[in-house]
């Protein structure tokens, strides 16, 4: 049965109208102990055919260093026309609320409009180090969208210093326990920063200059 | 599983950030229903206008589905703060998020607008729709706490709980709520109730003590959220005398609201459940200040009146500031 029931697919339809340039959505699966890996390959290729714009492949094994991720599956990559990688990972399964975090990413791949203020990409741009988020959500958190847009637009627009990974926590529990999350969002930065629900981007900018300038050792 | 469509609107945007050298002729303090909508009045009244907001959205955020806001049969929240936001993106607003407002004082005809980022900004006129937010407890270790074990958001934080040991206080509609949604998945709900009975509804109740995994301590209170980097348990009182401290992974708080208006104490009128007495004309009693929305004395929290409220409260200031 489809994942994607008819009214979706229709609407996914008319959002996919806005898409402009082509996007690849790159998936690393696992069969071992993998929540949700199936379910994702199913869902893409349903989104896949529904558009020209949007192609789907699964990644292999070998190419995980490329990308430098986590040992956790599924995860999805989203990248350009030219396959440019700008540091954008889901980590679980796009389902729920997360579904639109999802859509909005494709779409800012895709188009290149964002919504982040002058003053926050100035500022990103001239980042003296990498900076990484760890985006906790859960697929029933209203306010976890948010957070997720914030962190992939800034990696979007950082000229690969940043890499935001949303977290499904549910999925990857020990993750989850390692940072501490007992709610959601939790934006982990540079593993020595955090935020407490979906804040705007004022205060994520912030943590970013408290980073900075207060350097500790990246695991 | 579902899959939830529910994009922010894509449009340019015109909004610009606020200046402290700027004289605004309104200022709006509280981005929720009733500030948005006054926003679209003053702004499409040619009013240079300014609002300063923790979040865009408020209570709506939060509201899975909304039923009765005229013109949707059916929208969720985040949706329709979405369609709230895009009309005020329209226009040359200057906005501030993410920040609180301190104080306001008035000097003359001018009133000053001090942030939790240490601006200060000037308006010739103030509107206050800083709505309501979950009530605390105010115990030692909530603060600490929260967003460590200490939770608001029922939905949203519910799978962290599976075989955990959870605390929910309050015995209303939405504490009993959260105990159901708890006790399906984690090891142990204990709710906690200030009154000798559950004051929700019969049927909530009724759900609630089919689970065998719960207690129900009745004349409790919490008096003290213990732990270290997280939540580890909770300090108890009953009967206004027995302590004793329960083991907890997680405390979720469902006691209700109050209305954000500590900033405004001893500024405008209050009554005595903390919000702001207005008139019918949203006018406090401090001449050039309004108010709209949850915040207020008007009866009837909702997102429709809190709307009108906004609206009303901007041809108000409109009025004030061309002295008709």
């Amino acid at each position: 049965m489809a994942l994607l029931d008819e009214s979706i697919r229709n609407e996914l339809k008319e959002i996919f109208k806005e898409l402009d340039k082509k996007v690849y959505i790159k998936l690393f699966i696992s069969d071992k102990n993998c929540l949700t890996c199936s379910e994702t390959k199913t869902l893409y290729t349903e989104i896949s055919e529904l558009t020209e714009k949007i192609k789907f492949e699964l990644g292999d094994e070998t190419e995980v260093k490329n990308y430098n991720l986590m040992d956790m599956r599924p995860v999805t990559i989203i990248l350009d026309e030219n396959k440019k990688d700008y540091g954008i990972r889901f980590y679980g399964i796009v389902a729920g609320y997360e579904f639109s975090s999802f859509l909005e990413t494709i779409l800012l791949v895709s188009t290149g409009k964002h919504q982040l203020k002058d003053s926050s990409i100035k500022f990103i741009k001239s980042l003296p180090q990498n900076i990484d988020f760890k985006i906790f959500v859960t697929t029933s958190c209203p306010y976890c969208p948010a957070a997720v847009y914030i962190g992939h637009s800034l990696a979007y627009l950082s000229d690969n210093k940043i890499t935001s990974n949303m977290i499904e926590v549910s999925e990857f529990p020990e993750l989850g326990n390692k940072y501490n999350v007992m709610g959601v969002p939790r934006t982990v930065i540079n593993d020595s920063e955090f935020q407490e629900g979906a804040a705007p981007e004022e205060v994520i900018i912030e943590k970013i200059k408290k980073v900075i300038n207060n350097p500790t050792p990246q695991n | 599983m579902d899959f939830r469509i529910n994009l922010r609107e894509r449009e340019d945007n015109k909004l610009v950030m606020p200046s402290e050298n700027e004289v605004y002729d309104v200022a709006i303090i509280g981005g929720g229903p009733a500030g948005m909508t006054a926003a679209v009045y003053t702004l499409r009244k040619g009013l240079k206008t300014a609002l300063f907001t923790f979040d865009i959205g408020g209570q709506m955020l939060e509201t899975y589905s909304i039923e009765n806001y005229m013109g949707f049969r059916f929208i969720e929240g985040s949706a329709l703060v979405n369609k709230f936001s895009s009309q005020i993106k329209q226009f040359e607003l200057a906005l501030l998020e993410g920040i609180y407002v301190k104080k306001i004082m008035k000097n003359e005809k001018l009133l000053s607008i001090y942030t939790s980022n240490d601006r200060i900004y000037k308006s010739r006129s103030v509107i206050i729709s800083a709505g309501k937010s979950y009530k605390k407890l105010g115990v030692k270790g909530e603060a600490e706490f929260t967003g460590k074990g200490v939770s608001y958001c029922v939905t949203c934080d519910v799978p962290l709980y599976k075989n955990k040991l959870v605390v929910v206080v309050g015995g209303g509609n939405s504490g009993v709520e959260a105990s159901i949604e708890l006790a399906k998945i984690a090891k142990h709900v204990t709710l906690i109730q200030r009154a000798s009975h559950l004051t929700a509804d019969y049927v909530l109740v009724k759900q609630f003590e089919q689970f065998k995994n719960k207690q129900i301590l009745f004349n409790s209170e919490v008096i003290e959220i213990l732990g270290d980097e997280r939540v580890r348990g909770v300090k108890v009182k009953t009967n206004n005398t027995e302590k004793k401290i329960l083991e907890a992974d997680g405390i979720f708080v469902e006691i209700g609201l109050v209305p954000n208006s500590k900033f405004v104490e001893g500024f405008v009128n209050l009554n005595k459940y903390g919000e702001i007495i207005v008139d019918e004309f949203c006018r406090t009693n401090v001449e050039g200040v309004f108010a709209a929305g949850d915040i207020t004395s008007v009866p009837e929290k909702q997102i429709i009146v809190a709307a009108g409220e906004g609206a009303k409260a901007a041809l108000s200031v409109y009025r004030y500031l061309n002295n008709i």
